[in-house]
């Protein structure tokens, strides 16, 4: 059985974009940058379209929990269209069905690359794709039981994902057996993004190409980015929001953050965030 | 013996184990029957083998777990096998939209995703995908111009000695909140389709027109990224491969039945104007797309 399907997951915010721009201009055999809104680059886990298609269901006709029972099938055939990479990404975190059974299709995974990102940062970018102010968001990022697209006014073209808390979502990640995951770090990106996009390169087994790879570094810097959706719009951008690619930096928190709210997100997060070097051992702050 | 209910629904008679009170009664002669029984484990010939349905020309099996499975044969039978404790709403839901659309495609007929009105005793149709909003603009049209309406989600296109015609479907619309909201409509007292599936049931019995009508115009819209609407008529082989799309459940049942399709969509292309409308979804898009529609019925 051909296992291709390579997860894109993060939780919102955290670097997703930035891969799937630079994968998209990697694997594109044009000279121009790929438009940012043409990524072309596989498909999101949520995408009702997909679903559909692949399903025959009118899913409006269903519960969310009932969309959830479609979605691996719709993906594993989705994926048969694909020789290699079936890059999908998703902002779920990896949970299964109320039955037990898998959400995610695992029998034809190949891998997932999981993006971090230091939760403070996150809280304020997070804010800004909500429009609303980093303490709600922090909020969410602490429910357990937090969900997005899950609107009952309107229909939307994504399904309801489960997100989980933020730390619950990386826990979810990084910690499950049924297929490799190679875990980046967002600010790692920031710092190195050549070596980083090589690593991710070198982990799916797709063939370096040092012209190719110099061509797509540059088309995904984000200061391209930025101003390639000053120009043309951003489709997933979310209503909520002016742009999607606002500041990108890291510790940019600090500026924005009261102590008491990084306080109350590191209580929250505090395992995790050590786990992976955003706190030190006796617990201060790295970034 | 059971009871049972007579309705009329796409053209069609059809006598019911099932209460479908969104259906109208009738009396005529029957044509199709619905009724609880055994639903076949599988299908011998299968042609299409999906996610918990199987589909050859003449059957459908399907199931929707935890509630019922549904066996549609010949275009005249639906059989409802019902699992313990199965809500008859739910079963209710799915009978009367992609099951019996199914039983539509067997019948040889074109079910359209598409709403419609009746304008001078001919058909209007708004073709459009899932969301982009073909039940709020036949209801605005309704309200707006008086026009009745013919269908919410599913058209159904025959022909008669070479003729196309449209078969109104039944009284309601599916309709999400914001809809409603945009409509002026009160939400307090309708019912949403299925428990936590937060769509009404709107029932438009008073504004509906049931019956037969020659098409006229058929409207396809899309979502565009423009500050205005746009519209432009479709025309030569664009108008059939943009039709085409629309088919209900196309993806579904793939090409099983292409020929029949290919037929009717003909006869329809010649008898029909197209256009193409880019809608974009700033909040007065439905005033705006109303008054576009208008303009263009009348000066047809």
């Amino acid at each position: 059985m051909k296992k291709n399907i390579v997860w894109l997951a993060s939780y919102p915010k955290s670097g997703n974009t930035w891969c799937r721009v630079f994968l998209a201009n990697y694997l594109s055999k044009s000279d121009e940058p790929v438009n940012i809104n043409h990524l072309n680059i596989g498909a999101i886990f949520s995408s009702r379209q997909i679903i559909e298609d692949n399903t025959g269901f009118d899913i409006s006709e269903l519960t969310a929990d009932e969309c959830d029972e479609l979605r691996s099938f719709a993906f594993e055939k989705w994926a048969e269209n694909y020789d290699e990479n079936a890059f999908v990404k998703t902002h779920d975190a990896f949970v299964t069905l109320p039955s037990g059974e898998n959400m995610f299709p695992v029998r034809k995974t190949k891998a997932a690359v999981y993006f971090i990102r230091n939760p403070l940062d996150v809280a304020v970018s997070f804010a800004n794709h909500l429009g609303t102010d980093p303490e709600k968001a922090a909020e969410k990022m602490c429910e357990n039981k937090f969900c997005l697209a899950a609107s009952k006014k309107k229909y939307n073209q994504q399904i309801r994902q489960r997100l989980l808390s933020w730390s619950g979502h990386v826990q979810s990640w990084t910690t499950q057996n049924n297929f490799p995951v190679l875990v980046v770090r967002y600010e790692n990106i920031l710092e190195n993004s050549e070596r980083e996009f090589q690593s991710i390169l070198q982990f799916l087994n797709i063939p370096y190409n040092s012209e190719n790879f110099i061509k797509a570094l540059k088309y995904s810097n984000f200061e391209n980015m930025k101003k390639a959706e000053q120009e043309t719009g951003f489709k997933e951008k979310s209503p909520a929001c002016k742009t999607f690619f606002k500041v990108g930096k890291s510790g940019y928190y600090k500026n924005i953050l009261s102590e008491n709210l990084i306080q109350k997100i590191i209580n929250e997060h505090f395992a995790c965030m050590k786990k992976y070097h955003y706190l030190s051992n006796s617990g201060e702050l790295i970034i | 013996m059971a009871t049972t209910y007579t309705y009329s629904a796409f053209g069609i008679n059809i006598s019911s184990e099932i209460k479908i009170p969104e259906f109208i009664p009738s009396s005529g002669d029957i044509q199709v029957t619905v009724s609880y029984g055994e639903v076949p484990k599988k299908l011998d010939e299968k042609i299409i083998n999906g996610f918990r349905f199987q589909i050859s020309a003449d059957e459908f099996i399907i199931r929707y777990k935890p509630w019922a499975a549904f066996y549609v044969c010949n275009g005249n039978k639906i059989i409802i096998q019902p699992e313990k404790d199965a809500d008859e709403n739910d079963i209710k839901t799915f009978l009367i939209s992609s099951v019996i659309v199914m039983l539509l495609h067997q019948r040889g007929l074109l079910p359209l995703h598409a709403s419609g009105i009746k304008v001078d005793n001919k058909a209007v149709l708004f073709a459009a995908n899932a969301g982009v909003g073909k039940s709020t603009i036949a209801l605005d049209l309704n309200r707006k111009y008086g026009y009745p309406l013919i269908a919410d989600d599913v058209t159904v296109v025959s022909a008669i000695n070479n003729l196309p015609v449209v078969y109104s479907s039944f009284p309601s619309a599916k309709l999400w909140q914001d809809s409603i909201e945009m409509l002026g409509l009160l939400n307090k007292d309708l019912p949403f389709i299925r428990k936590d599936v937060f769509k009404y049931r709107f029932d438009n019995r008073p504004a509906f027109f049931s019956g037969i009508l020659e098409p006229l115009l058929i409207f396809v819209i899309e979502n565009g990224d423009k500050e205005n609407i746009e519209i432009q008529e479709i025309k030569g082989v664009d108008k059939f491969n943009v039709l085409r799309q629309h088919i209900f459940r196309a993806k579904m049942i793939n090409e099983i039945y292409a020929v029949e399709h290919f037929k009717i969509l003909t006869q329809l292309l010649k008898s029909v104007s197209c256009f193409k409308i880019l809608k974009h979804n700033n909040s007065n898009t439905l005033n705006e797309l109303s008054v576009t529609i208008q303009d263009t019925i009348k000066q047809w």
